[in-house]
């Protein structure tokens, strides 16, 4: 009975001379692709996530804006529309605006907390390959032609295939976000402590764990029913049973993370502590709460444009983000703000966020019946104003991600962007973003004003330049990176950083930190400044 | 209040701990209920995909009974024996997992070990008990509700594996003894999956297999 009785009296010593090996730690720097593919480091992963959801993200907008200026112009064949728009669509919130703050949280957030790494390294890793195979065979189905409403049986099975393992590892890479912020932050630093971002993280994974697996059950029955069944179980088409996962609400789930990257920024670069703080956080997660949506689909309620719930919901998804704009503007008006690219991102990122809640508020009034506008007979594609408004979502979403890699950038690549290549982006990324969705928005009303029936053609041309200008936009943003100074910048490389992911070298070195004291406060980095000023 | 934050790159590793009496002893657990607070999360994520599943079985059973006054095809005979018998098997390995948390706590490795195999071969049985269900009632996949049954149900089917799977990690895990009346939180952590997992079994016996 030996092994099997008592438990090994010599581990308790292993543990202690080689304690590494029993917390998994040991992420030594990857080299070369071998590296990378074997790798568990947050910090790998996180790039690694970042540059291929930017890579997505450029086809994406590629098919975005094919998409609109076939509307305005018809050039693709009358077959293929329908998987432009739906590969659009899934692309630009699955492969791309997701996965960028994944990416940005998978290396920023055990820095923010003061951990070592990131909770299940091995499961990280392979929710980034899962997510890389998926996305790989979602483009590929496509490609010979399948999708919703594909002409190719086997092409439209491998779609959905492909979407179950995106979402899977998805949930997979929001498991460990959110254990990571739970459980490993360090000695002091309570959950009402830990900064927003690492907080909207959790929120948004949260609401990602929430929403995503009902997306998956969907997913599983329209497989199912496509390959073995008659293809009438879910009552629907195939994509109107996957859309409002793409919609109002669920779509709002997306931005989550860009309130919290907001507000970091904004308050480092004001050097002050963030105003109303508790507000703030409650806000955040009001947002997420509002943002629920996986009641709102088709089969559980064919009429939830009447519904008030869906009404209310939309509504009040207006409040949170009033909140934290006013939290914003206090904090701006209380510190000292540097006009830096991040809070350019950050202020046009909040302008976009606050347009597109407000369009959304619109979007649940009946009588304005902007549910009813279709881009042509029997379309697939989400209506007008809903995909104005999804985009205004996602844009405000990208541009507050642009502005999270730019102000994190030291961290992440170990050098400062080019900051006035960086403020171009952030202006060129806003007017793209409000000239790829505003369009639709307002020919959304078309069924109301007669005038605008015959302005589509124009408006989805603007749309279609907007989409070709948020893609320049994030051109520039990696030329900015590529050309950034400041090899090694200090470890609180803006110099007025607040919280702990700038108490250690840039980039970090493995391990992250050294021995870390005690948190008081929510603002660590600021509690030695007040204290060294006073002394 | 002032906090202190040294960032030292090469400490990386805690320094030995040394105990009361100066003899060495473990350090303290460094990640602690990670596994235990990311399964449950987890659950989470599983515990919607199937609200999400008996959902939509609900709805459309709903609609149908309305439009066409029907939900199961006349010829699709749902027998009660095996469902009720497998929710028996589960409901036993909910205490026979819950055995094998409560030894652990006590070091007790005999009855642990003893626990966790006798959970597994209630899992097997269950299987088993799923598997002669599919063959009595030949449900035909390509009709709504059949669709819906074999899907919720093999959905279920592949969690009571990957649960399995978990408790044999586990106790290869208690094998090497890693647990401890200390440290045991894989054997809790893949209790709080197997409920769950019995939890979800319930609800699709009420739903499906009983209400029809």
């Amino acid at each position: 009975m030996a092994i099997t009785d008592t438990r090994p009296a010599d581990l308790a010593l292993e543990v202690t001379a080689d304690p590494e090996r029993f917390i998994g730690l040991s992420d030594h720097d990857p080299h070369g692709l071998a590296g990378l593919i074997g790798t568990g480091d947050h910090k790998a992963l996180g790039r690694a996530w970042i540059a291929m959801s930017l890579l997505f993200g450029i086809a994406a907008l590629v098919l975005v804006a094919l998409f609109h200026a076939d509307v305005s112009s018809s050039f693709l064949p009358t077959d293929t529309v329908d998987q432009v728009a739906t590969l659009g669509q899934v692309a630009l919130v699955l492969l791309f605006a997701i996965p960028l703050f994944v990416g940005i949280a998978t290396y920023v957030s055990p820095l923010q907390v003061g951990a070592r790494t990131v909770a299940f390294p091995r499961a990280a890793a392979m929710a980034f390959w899962g997510w890389m195979l998926g996305s790989g065979m979602l483009i590929a189905a496509y490609a010979i032609n399948g999708g919703p409403g594909g002409g190719r049986a086997k092409a439209v099975d491998l779609s959905f295939v492909a979407l179950a393992f995106i979402l899977t590892s998805l949930c997979l890479a929001s498991v460990c976000l959110i254990t990571t912020v739970f459980t490993m932050r360090t000695s002091g630093l309570w959950m009402t402590r830990i900064p927003l971002f690492s907080w909207s993280i959790v929120v948004a994974a949260s609401l990602w764990l929430f929403t995503m697996p009902v997306l998956l059950a969907n997913v599983l029955l329209t497989y199912l029913d496509h390959h073995y069944g008659t293809g009438t179980a879910l009552g629907t088409s195939e994509w109107g049973q996957l859309a409002w996962a793409f919609g109002q609400p669920t779509i709002y789930v997306v931005a989550i993370p860009a309130l919290g990257a907001i507000s970091d920024i904004l308050a480092t670069l004001s050097g002050t502590r963030l105003a109303l703080r508790g507000l703030m956080m409650t806000a955040i997660g009001a947002f997420g709460v509002l943002a629920f949506g996986a009641y709102a689909q088709p089969i559980f309620a064919p009429d939830i444009e009447s519904q008030a719930i869906y009404v209310a919901m939309g509504v009040l998804a207006l409040l949170p983000v009033l909140l934290l704009l006013g939290g914003w503007g206090a904090t701006l008006r209380g510190g000292k703000p540097v006009l830096k690219s991040p809070l350019l991102f950050a202020l046009s990122s909040a302008v976009v966020l606050l347009l597109a809640v407000f369009g959304g508020a619109l979007y649940v009034i009946k009588q304005l019946e902007l549910h009813n506008t279709k881009w042509f007979e029997n379309s697939l594609a989400t209506p007008p104003y809903a995909t104005g408004h999804a985009l205004l979502v996602v844009g405000a979403t990208v541009i507050a991600a642009l502005g999270a890699l730019v102000y994190w950038s030291p961290k992440i690549f170990g050098r400062f962007a080019n900051d006035g290549l960086a403020k171009l982006a952030a202006l060129v990324s806003l007017v793209g973003v409000l000239l790829a969705g505003l369009p639709l928005m307002i020919f959304g009303f078309a069924i109301k004003a007669d005038a605008l029936a015959d302005s589509g053609k124009f408006l989805n041309g603007v749309s279609a330049f907007g989409a070709v200008v948020l893609l320049i936009a994030i051109v520039l943003v990696l030329v900015a990176l590529l050309m950034g100074k400041g090899d090694a910048p200090a470890d609180d490389a803006w110099g007025v950083g607040q919280s702990l992911e700038w108490a250690t070298s840039s980039p970090p070195a493995p391990g992250n930190f050294g021995v870390l004291a005690r948190v008081d406060s929510p603002e660590p980095l600021l509690d030695i400044t007040d204290s060294e000023g006073a002394a | 209040m002032a906090a202190t934050v040294t960032t030292e790159p090469s400490a990386t590793a805690p320094a030995p701990h040394t105990g009361s009496a100066g003899a060495l002893t473990p350090p303290p657990v460094e990640r602690p209920r990670v596994l235990l607070v990311g399964t449950a999360f987890a659950v989470a994520g599983i515990a919607m995909m199937f609200a999400g599943l008996i959902g939509i079985y609900l709805a459309r059973r709903a609609t149908n009974l309305i439009t066409v006054g029907s939900w199961l095809p006349t010829d699709l005979i749902i027998p009660l024996s095996q469902p009720n018998m497998g929710l028996a098997t589960l409901v036993i390995s909910v205490v026979t997992m819950q055995w094998a948390v409560v030894s652990i706590k006590n070091d007790d490795r005999t009855n642990t070990y003893l626990a966790l195999g006798t959970t597994l071969l209630l899992a097997f049985a269950f299987l088993v008990e799923m598997g002669y269900l599919y063959a009595l009632m030949k449900a035909d996949v390509t009709t709504i509700p059949g669709l819906l049954i074999y899907a919720i149900s093999g959905a279920h089917f592949a969690m009571v594996i990957s649960a399995m799977v978990f408790v044999i990690l586990m106790g290869f895990r208690a094998l090497a003894g890693e647990f401890t009346s200390r440290q045991h939180d894989g054997i809790a952590a893949a209790a709080i999956y197997w409920h769950s997992m019995v939890a979800i079994y319930a609800l699709i016996w009420i739903s499906i297999f009983v209400t029809k």
